[in-house]
């Protein structure tokens, strides 16, 4: 069989040429990922010279039109042969697949004109939620104690994760302080779920979502929590010139000017060309006094992978990000930026890759759907390796959404 | 019962040469317990195999087997207490003699062999039973010199051999690595049966990630001359390849953490 793919504009066509059988069926899936890898949403598949579909075909068939579907995009099969068709008819498939582009392919709603432009290579959109609306940002706990081994759990924050809080810290879950505190871990917060990472040793993010009544509750050593609505939605695209990718920082950058401030919080959902971060790999509870900064038994407490991992993989994240930190809050934040700025503090749950919808994308939506399917393989702090020579640099992105809101930070410490 | 307590070697001390092998390594390994140790490439499996059987003096430590302290013992001695089976499928079996013989020997292994005749007929029938439950078809092949067979042929005599005489500790050394997977898999299936079947404590070192999730009721993973992670029970028995190859995968990224990321993670983590 001949596979060539043909990208036009927001269409993509892919020839097929010979059986769509059990042999094939691999590698036309493959076509059809690397295509909607590359931001392409809208498939049609030209059957001019298909003459036979096996049940394998089929169900590759099935399988990118659903994906495709939950994106907002579409899958068609185009220009079928006589056989082909018979094929799609007698297995039912035929109203689904070949039916003619409608409407609601069309990328965004038409109600939403979001604002655009290009900056570096990448393609911005900005869709207005909320105009006046922000985030008052709380600090708990204190991470100081992390460096000095003195962090002993006791007084973690428990925290209702409602719809409306983002938050991140070391944190855990569990049905008593005593319970969270060996297993205190990478976590976040967002749209009323939760993602945790233990450190007892099973290296497995463990989450909780919102179902009716049950709301998640993450306990919290010390953490950065961000309540109250987002101002407006980022969407992003890097092309392929001149970096094809989005440096976090960068997204950092844009947010803090298109909010017009110099702090904001944010919510991230993006396709990713690279995460570098760490992970605790120990509950700092279990420190007795003894700094985990000390080499080489830091190796014992963090986890930081020199090669870029994750490549092509979706992350949920949740951040905070500051142009000048006040005194008070300083240990909760870190540069970001190769060049020390932005001052942030950002953790990410990693995920396996999925197309993300394009255009308007709700956020309590597409984490509940993302939730649903797909386990976190992994919550890192992110940050940037900045060492000279052998520095990785920070997380790039490929394409994404970001919720972004100004971030309150003078509420009083509680 | 084994028990070894903070077991120290180092090769061509004071040399640039100089390998820290065995760092502390401390073992209580019951009766009848089958333990699987894995780890990368200068982990210190072999070494330790290798202690326990007595190849080379131990710097520091003691090594319990039955009771008796054999920490002094040489390699010979040991032997009346421990059968071992080796990667080279060479190692266990005399190449010149037949494979009667071989098996005569190891059935006065530890005791005294003089110069009397040892291959009476009644242990010739023995000997042709216990071959015959290998399944290779050898019975028949008693008197054939045991280098004339293959690779998995003479690994599955020389587990017999060194199981014989239910010895208190088999030890066997990444037995299978030299193998085609075929006879891999035939003298694992074999391996099995016999500890299985004689409940003999074991020590077994290998490569393969599907033998350490599938075999043995304990298993430790040894980096650097030490322990470092020490599985029984039901997480043995739950523990998968990829659990164990993301155990690797961490001990690889433990590694990479050298000090300037260390330095990096303290201005850069919270």
């Amino acid at each position: 069989m001949e596979i060539t793919t043909h990208p036009l504009g927001e269409r993509c066509t892919l020839v097929l040429n010979g059986r769509l059988d059990a042999n094939w069926s691999d590698h036309v899936g493959q076509a059809i990922e690397a295509a909607i890898r590359s931001g392409q949403h809208h498939l049609e598949l030209d059957f001019q010279e298909v003459r036979y579909v096996s049940s394998a075909g089929l169900r590759v068939l099935i399988k990118y039109f659903k994906q495709l579907r939950s994106a907002r995009g579409s899958l068609r099969v185009v220009r079928p042969t006589d056989e082909a068709t018979a094929i799609l008819n007698l297995s039912g498939l035929a109203s689904l697949l070949t039916a003619p582009a409608t409407a609601a392919a069309a990328s965004a709603t038409p109600d939403d004109a979001p604002e655009s432009w290009q900056d570096d290579g990448v393609h911005f959109q900005r869709h207005q939620l909320s105009v006046d609306a922000r985030l008052t940002l709380q600090a708990v706990g204190q991470p100081d104690r992390f460096g000095s081994g003195t962090l002993d759990g006791e007084a973690a924050t428990i925290l209702r994760c409602e719809p409306d809080v983002i938050a991140l810290g070391l944190g855990g879950f569990g049905s008593s302080a005593e319970d969270v505190r060996p297993r205190l871990g990478e976590s976040l917060t967002v749209a009323g779920a939760a993602v945790a990472l233990p450190t007892d040793g099973s290296s497995v993010p463990d989450y909780q979502v919102t179902e009716a009544d049950l709301v998640p509750t993450l306990s919290l050593a010390y953490g950065l929590i961000g309540r109250g609505r987002f101002r407006h939605l980022l969407r992003f695209e890097a092309s392929a010139a001149p970096r094809g990718v989005l440096a976090l920082s960068s997204l950092i950058e844009t947010a803090f000017r298109t909010s017009g401030a110099d702090a904001v919080g944010f919510a991230l959902l993006a396709e990713t060309a690279g995460v570098v971060g760490a992970t605790l790999r120990r509950s700092p509870a279990d420190a007795g006094g003894k700094s985990p900064w000390d080499f080489p038994s830091i190796r014992d407490w963090l986890s930081f992978t020199t090669e870029r991992t994750d490549e092509r993989s979706l992350v949920l994240a949740t951040g905070f990000a500051v142009r000048h930190p006040d005194p008070d809050r300083a240990a909760f934040f870190r540069p970001l930026g190769a060049d020390g700025s932005p001052q942030a503090h950002c953790h990410a749950a990693v995920f396996p890759y999925r197309p993300l919808p394009k255009g308007r994308l709700d956020l309590p939506e597409a984490v509940a759907a993302l939730m649903a399917t797909d386990s976190a393989q992994t919550v890192l702090h992110l940050l940037t390796d900045d060492r000279p020579f052998e520095g990785l640099g920070e997380t790039d992105l490929m394409r994404g959404a970001c919720w972004v809101a100004p971030l309150d930070t003078h509420s009083p410490a509680p | 019962m084994l028990e070894v307590v903070d077991l120290l070697k180092t090769f061509h001390p004071g040399t640039p040469n100089e390998v820290r092998a065995l760092r502390g390594v401390s073992l209580r390994l019951e009766p009848g317990s089958f333990l699987i140790i894995i780890g990368t490439n200068g982990s210190g499996k072999s070494t330790l195999l290798n202690a326990v059987a007595g190849t080379f003096p131990v710097d520091h430590g003691t090594i319990t087997l039955a009771g008796q302290t054999i920490t002094r013992w040489p390699e010979h001695r040991r032997a009346s207490l421990i059968g071992r089976v080796f990667q080279n499928p060479f190692s266990g079996t005399a190449p010149n003699m037949s494979i009667a013989e071989n098996l005569a020997l190891a059935t006065r292994r530890g005791q005294r062999r003089g110069l009397g005749r040892t291959l009476s007929r009644p242990l010739r029938e023995e000997l042709r039973d216990r071959i015959r439950s290998l399944n290779m078809g050898l019975e028949n092949r008693l008197d054939n010199a045991i280098g004339s067979l293959s690779g998995g042929q003479r690994q599955a005599l020389t587990l017999l051999m060194a199981s014989w005489l239910k010895p208190e500790l088999l030890l066997l050394d990444e037995h299978t690595a030299a193998l085609d997977p075929k006879s891999a898999d035939q003298v694992i299936r074999l391996t099995h049966d016999i500890i299985q079947r004689d409940r003999l404590t074991t020590l077994m070192v290998t490569h393969s990630m599907q033998q350490a999730v599938h075999l043995g009721d304990r298993l430790i993973m040894m980096h650097r001359g030490t322990i470092l992670h020490d599985l029984h029970g039901p997480e043995k028995a739950r523990v998968r390849p990829e659990d164990l190859l993301r155990r690797f995968d961490e001990v690889r990224r433990r590694e990479q953490l050298d000090p300037g990321v260390a330095d990096l993670l303290q201005r850069r983590y919270i």
